[in-house]
């Protein structure tokens, strides 16, 4: 399914077929308009960020629909800043074709004194290609355009409005932050009088408080959200890879039809989730060749639940491989699940949708749900609507001994458990006569870990050679699963030096991966080999100094100082690394310092490392937890000095000389 | 199999074809992954067959592609489970078979009626290409696998017609995909009016030519070609790649013969006419000129011209023509490919009264077709000859492309490179009247690359430094730097100080920075970032040690794995050096030093330096980079001093506390 940025930038920006009406060009003085000067360091500003959205009813159909016309205004102000004027906009000939696009570019001269270059571009000079995101195949378009000449200085100018006809799947968004400052952001929503329009704001994936100015005029009531001024995001580091910005989320909640009824929009979640039901049970079907295939899969296994409704999720998790074919509502309606099984292919509620059908031949029941599935920071859900809240489909396996959450479209995650991506997700299971929100849960650090262990042997010249084995478990055995099974040989053990941070060499063998496919939640991933790594060694006069930082790789974050954190941190899932490394040094050699035993705990996670020695040889254990996924922007400078605190820690060395010291 | 039987001249209903259908599924079988240890899939067979006829006018090609892939591992499925084809405009796709040949033997068959078909995907424009930018017509076609899985075979064979002959092709048994190919096959089929001549590079196999009802077939196989390595220091992939060159020379349309690529002056005709005749569009509106007061002679010209397209225009690669861009589009978007940029010189030296001509040279050095065999694509990359004449001495050759080369330099890759000079007149027929001309481009070398890092340190006793790090670019390293960073804002150059700082140690904080400054015609860059690094030096009892760990850790591409397969090709000589100075602080001395070193192997030179001048320490470390050709089994030779300078930056100088009075 499409992301919720997507979703957003659906509905935010626009087009459609048609043609449409002319977009009248206002007149522009370029000297009148803020330069670099006004925002010193940025490559560009948004002079205008509006969004007009206008309900009315449709007399051929006796259906609403709403117009909603995007005015966005960005002026150049650097060679950096070229790319925020390039248009794409988003449509579908059906869902949301293009009633009406412009796009003015205004140039300044070459030389001073120069008139400016003054270009339009209207429907029929705007490339309009397939938008394939993510996907194979997709009915969705792009309207775009490249405007040309863009000196520092020009403004580009552009006019999009929509046609949005089922006003129970989409809601309509205005994000009021764009990445770079803007000048004026707005969203004017206009419907008749009497018309209700229901409205959130969500600021950081939450919702927050953003009242409109409401109006009456000429039989119409106007509401209007606006904002100045807005500074724009920098980029940082650890930000969230989606938009937290403030956003307006709005829908018609109730109308008023052609014979003067009141007509009410879905009610809330409940009433969307047993809309959904409708829209996608058809596909829940199974046929022959499920039912023979459930058949051939519970052959011979217990009369356990659990253990058949794994057994049918390892199917679907591993046999289905991903593939997105949208046409129509395929965005949000998923294939029946008889075309899913012949073809072995389809997006994830294509592929939750098998596995639903597959559970209710085996007589387990199950629910197909939808959330968000985030990148680090779960977010709420707006209106209740079919689109723009959620962008992923799981199932909601209902065992005697209590609901199972499942994601078969991951291929490597087992089942009990979710990806991180849907941990602490807000989900919506689909059913008849409906559900209600429901949070999934979010695994603590301790069951996602990641242990490495080396028995090393140094040499002089920096080389440390020796055996090594790796477990991994949970989110951290998923991310470790879901690339070693794609990859030869040597890909997997250019992966496992990575996973283990080497700093400097290569994994000489790959003895054994056991587990690849995972068994169940608690069995935890395992590879040994050997690995071979160089410069390990600091070379101090007759001395040598020996680091785990030379061997391998910091794993505290490593956040660059800031005058003034604008986004919240994001940590991603709450992890926990071991490290355990059993080194003997080269011959003649032995440790005359050892670094002392440094703990840290502190709400942001723990770490200690420790160096004893073990006969001649040395032991470094080092274990590192994260506990938070998201910290506030507020909490940068604590979480920065937990972070230098562990990084500083790791600084100290070991000294090596001739003979050693008790 | 298809024959050119008279026959069939005379019933257009039967005209020659490729055949469509696929073949017996059994034949094809993946082999076990086991034998396949580090590929995650294999190519069973790769064909590419055309096939040229005229049984009415015009000529038509048809082209047949045909792959049959064994999946061993589930990341090729992402490469191989969906086969997209592109049919441009005058192209059509007119046959298409397609099966998943399961490891239990059951087959699931797709068709033309399978696949998902759409206009041409195209990014809807790319501010930073100044490249022609126009439309392109036709339709994209994508076919999914069903039931793909690891143990698979994927075979799908496509077939397209088009008019006219194909002018002239490359072709070879690499793809884009990483995979070995067991088998490889070409083969082209052509009526009797078709004369042609083809090549094969890198292979001992033989190239059969056999006669074919009248016409005559050419059939090239390659068996057990490897995966391609992604290896650095590779030569272009013309030295190496087993490849085929074909040219069609001529062929036949009723009583006329048509030369397609005769001679080098039908591969370059339409080329030399668009430079010198057919470019009224692009310079339309065009009427600058360079200043000429205080001139002499034509060399001051020559460097007004160029000063002029340097710093007017920024080298946005790519492009040896000038495309349809108007010169004064490509003047305010201030970005100009390598064909823009000699177009403008050009256009800038003949207003002036210098006498200049256009001459194309090969971006890869060392493409293995010569000038024999003339070939479409050959030359990518345009210079400017000016001749001998009144005000210029010596002929000259000038490469746009380079910004930091003045008149009589030229970088690497032109320099003593073969080029094609060309000229071209409007006959009194309106016919352009063009001659080829093959010559050497001759220069001196542009200035040398260099990568000069200072770090200049404040030693503390607790371990503490204060640092200021300045970076020096010169030459082609000062011009990739440019160009890389043109674009930052003040912000990204903020973020990317904090970076260098960062790769101190990640408790470094960064103190000021000043941001890159360049001068694009002398090819040199500068910038600087003073630091704090809390706890750099280690104090280990009465001594302290300071490590050069402030050096950088990149190995410069040599630290690859594995064995080398490819020879080592360096194009460009450069040169970086490290330095890190620091006073002994009070109360401290210099117990040792790093011990000197210099390791030196055909491609490389190494050397680290330490030394000490009154309370001033400096520790160097340097890496010379010479340019030539070497056999892969020396790689490990080569690099050898490569990894000594890497691991000199665990080298440290250790300082003692000065004890008693």
């Amino acid at each position: 399914m499409r992301s919720r940025l997507a979703a957003l930038l659906c509905v935010a920006t626009i087009a459609g077929c048609g043609g449409g009406a002319q977009v009248q060009w206002a007149p522009l003085k370029l000297e009148e308009l803020p330069g670099v000067d006004a925002h010193p360091g940025k490559g560009w500003v948004a002079l205008r960020n509006e969004r007009r959205i206008a309900f009315d009813l449709d007399p051929s159909t006796g259906e609403p629909y709403a117009e909603v016309e995007t005015r966005f205004d960005v002026r150049v102000l650097t060679e950096a800043g070229r790319k925020a004027a390039r248009v794409a906009e988003k449509h579908h000939p059906d869902l949301y074709p293009v009633t009406a696009f412009g796009v003015r570019l205004v140039a300044p001269g070459a030389k001073a004194g120069d008139p400016p270059t003054v270009r339009t571009w209207d429907r029929e000079h705007a490339a309009d290609v397939p938008q394939v995101n993510g996907s194979i195949y997709s009915e969705a378009r792009v309207l775009g355009v490249t405007p040309s000449p863009l000196p520092p200085g020009s403004v580009v100018e552009r006019r999009v409005t929509r046609r949005f006809a089922d006003l129970r799947v989409f809601s309509l968004v205005h994000g009021f932050e764009v990445g770079g400052p803007v000048r004026e952001a707005r969203l004017v929503v206009d419907a008749p009088k009497g018309w209700r329009v229901d409205h959130v704001a969500l600021r950081g994936g939450e919702h927050a408080e953003f009242a409109p100015v409401v109006r009456d005029e000429g039989g119409r009531t106007i509401y209007t959200w606006e904002r100045r001024d807005l500074p724009g995001t920098p980029p940082e580091d650890f930000e969230p890879a989606d938009p937290l910005g403030e956003t307006v989320w709005v829908r018609l909640g109730a109308w008023r039809g052609a014979d003067g009824r009141v007509v009410e929009n879905l009610a809330d979640h409940r009433a969307t989730s047993a809309y959904r039901h409708a829209l996608e049970r058809h596909a829940y079907a199974p046929d022959d060749a499920i039912r023979a295939r459930v058949a051939e899969l519970l052959a011979g296994a217990p009369d356990d639940p659990r253990d058949r409704a794994r057994r049918l999720y390892d199917w679907v998790r591993s046999q289905v491989r991903y593939c997105g074919i949208y046409f129509g509502m395929g965005g949000w309606v998923p294939h029946p699940a008889p075309q899913i099984h012949a073809a072995r292919y389809g997006d994830c509620k294509d592929k939750a949708t098998l596995l639903h059908s597959m559970l209710a031949v085996a007589g387990i029941p199950s629910r197909l749900g939808s959330l968000y599935s985030h990148n680090g920071v779960p977010t709420r859900a707006a209106l209740p609507t079919v689109a723009g809240n959620h962008n992923h489909v799981i199932l909601a396996v209902d065992l005697p001994d209590g609901t199972v959450f499942a994601d078969p479209t991951d291929r490597s995650v087992p089942f009990g458990r979710l990806p991180f991506r849907d941990q602490g997700a807000e989900l919506l299971p689909t059913s008849d006569p409906g559900s209600d929100l429901v949070r999934t849960p979010m695994a603590p650090a301790e069951v996602n870990l990641a242990r490495f262990e080396a028995d090393l042997t140094l040499a002089a010249d920096g080389t440390a050679t020796g055996t090594f084995v790796a477990r991994f478990l949970g989110t951290q055995a998923d991310r470790a699963r879901s690339s070693l099974v794609d990859l030869a040989e040597r890909g997997r053990r250019e992966d496992l030096a990575a996973r283990f941070g080497l700093v400097a060499g290569e994994l000489a063998s790959l003895d054994l991966v056991e587990h690849l496919e995972p068994p169940d939640a608690d069995t935890p991933l395992v590879a040994r080999g050997r690995l071979a790594a160089r410069d390990a060694l600091g070379v101090a006069g007759d001395g040598r100094t020996l680091r785990l930082s030379d061997l391998v790789t910091h794993f505290a974050p490593v956040l660059r100082e800031t005058a003034q954190r604008v986004q919240p941190v994001v940590l991603g899932s709450p992890r926990r690394y071991v490290h355990r490394l059993r080194i003997t040094p080269p011959a003649g050699l032995a440790a005359v310092h050892l670094p002392e035993l440094v703990r840290i705990d502190e709400p942001y996670g723990r770490f200690e490392m420790s160096w004893t020695r073990d006969g001649e040889a040395l032991v470094v254990e080092r274990v590192l937890e994260l506990s938070r996924t998201v910290v506030p922007a507020a909490e940068f400078g604590t979480l920065k000095a937990f972070a230098d605190h562990v990084n500083r820690a790791e600084r100290r060395a070991v000294v090596l000389a001739a003979g050693g010291a008790p | 199999m298809r024959r050119w039987l008279p026959l069939c001249a005379l019933v257009s209903a039967c005209a020659p074809t490729l055949e469509s259908t696929l073949g017996d599924a059994a034949a094809w079988k993946a082999p076990p992954a086991a034998d396949w240890p580090d590929d995650a899939a294999v190519v069973l067979f790769r064909e590419k067959r055309l096939l040229f006829s005229q049984e009415t006018r015009p000529w038509t090609t048809q082209q047949q592609e045909h792959q049959v892939v064994a999946v061993l591992r589930e990341g090729a499925l992402s490469q191989l489970a969906q086969v997209h084809m592109r049919v441009d405009e005058g192209q059509e796709l007119i046959a298409f078979q397609a099966r998943t040949i399961d490891p239990d033997g059951t087959v699931v068959e797709g068709g033309r009626g399978d696949l998902l078909e759409t206009d041409l995907q195209r990014d809807a424009g790319d501010l930073d290409d100044p490249r022609d930018d126009e439309d392109r017509q036709g339709r994209f076609f994508t076919y999914y696998f069903p039931q793909a899985r690891v143990g698979s075979v994927l075979e799908w064979k496509v077939t397209y017609e088009s008019k006219g002959i194909t002018r002239s092709l490359r072709v070879g048994p690499h793809s884009n995909l990483p995979f070995p190919v067991m088998r490889h096959r070409v083969e082209l089929t052509g009526g009797p009016g078709v004369r042609y001549e083809a090549r094969l590079y890198n292979t001992d196999a033989p190239l059969h030519v056999e006669d074919d009802g009248g016409g005559w077939r050419m059939v090239w196989e390659q068996k057990d070609v490897p995966a391609e390595p992604a290896e650095a220091w590779a030569p272009d992939w013309h030295s190496w790649r087993p490849w085929m060159a074909y040219r069609t020379k001529q062929y036949v349309v009723g009583n006329w013969v048509r030369h397609v690529a005769r001679t080098w002056d039908d591969v370059l005709r339409s080329r030399a006419t668009q430079l010198y005749l057919e470019h009224d569009k692009q310079l339309e509106g065009f009427a600058e000129k360079i200043d000429v007061a205080g001139c002499a002679d034509g060399d001051c010209l020559v460097d007004r011209a160029l000063a002029f397209v340097r710093d007017r225009t920024e080298y946005a690669g790519g492009g040896s023509a000038p495309g349809s861009r108007k010169l004064t589009e490509v003047l305010r978007e201030g970005r100009a490919t390598s064909g823009q940029k000699a177009f403008l010189l050009w256009k800038l030296l003949k207003d002036a009264g210098v006498d200049a001509q256009f001459a194309l040279a090969s971006r890869a050095r060392g493409r293995r077709t010569g000038h024999d065999f003339p070939l479409f694509g050959t030359y990518d990359h345009t210079l400017v000859h000016v001749p001998a004449q009144a005000g210029v001495a010596e002929p000259l050759w000038l490469d746009a492309a380079c910004e930091h080369c003045a008149r009589g330099e030229l970088p690497a890759r032109t320099r003593d490179a073969p080029v094609k000079v060309l000229s071209a007149t409007a006959r009194f027929d309106q016919k352009a009247e063009i001659t080829v001309r093959a010559d050497v481009a001759r220069g001196r070398a542009a200035v040398e690359s260099t990568d000069i890092r200072d770090i200049d340190l404040v030693v503390r006793p607790d371990g503490a430094v204060d640092g200021t790090w300045t970076r020096r670019y010169g030459g082609s390293v000062a011009t990739w730097l440019r160009r890389k960073t043109r674009t930052w804002s003040a912000g990204r150059w903020y973020d990317d100080a904090r970076d260098v700082v960062r790769g101190f140690w990640p408790t470094g904080r960064l103190v000021s920075e000043k941001r890159g400054t360049c001068d694009k015609a002398a090819g040199r860059c500068e910038r600087a970032v003073t630091f704090h690094l809390p706890d750099h030096a280690l104090p280990v009892g009465d001594t302290l040690v300071v490590p050069f760990t402030v050096a950088a850790r990149d190995l410069g591409e040599w630290d690859a794995r594995g064995e080398r397969r490819l020879e080592v090709a360096v194009g460009e000589p450069e040169t970086t050096i490290e330095t890190m100075r620091f006073e002994v602080p009070e109360g401290f001395e210099v117990a040792s030093l790093p011990r000197e070193e210099r390791l030196e192997s055909a491609a490389l030179v190494y050397a680290l330096t330490a030394r000490v001048e009154g309370r001033r320490v400096e520790v160097r470390r340097s890496l010379s980079l010479r340019a030539g050709l070497w056999p892969a089994s020396a790689y490990e030779t080569l690099r050898a001093p490569a990894r000594a300078f890497a691991a000199a930056r665990q080298q440290a100088v250790v300082l003692r506390r000065v004890t008693g009075g």
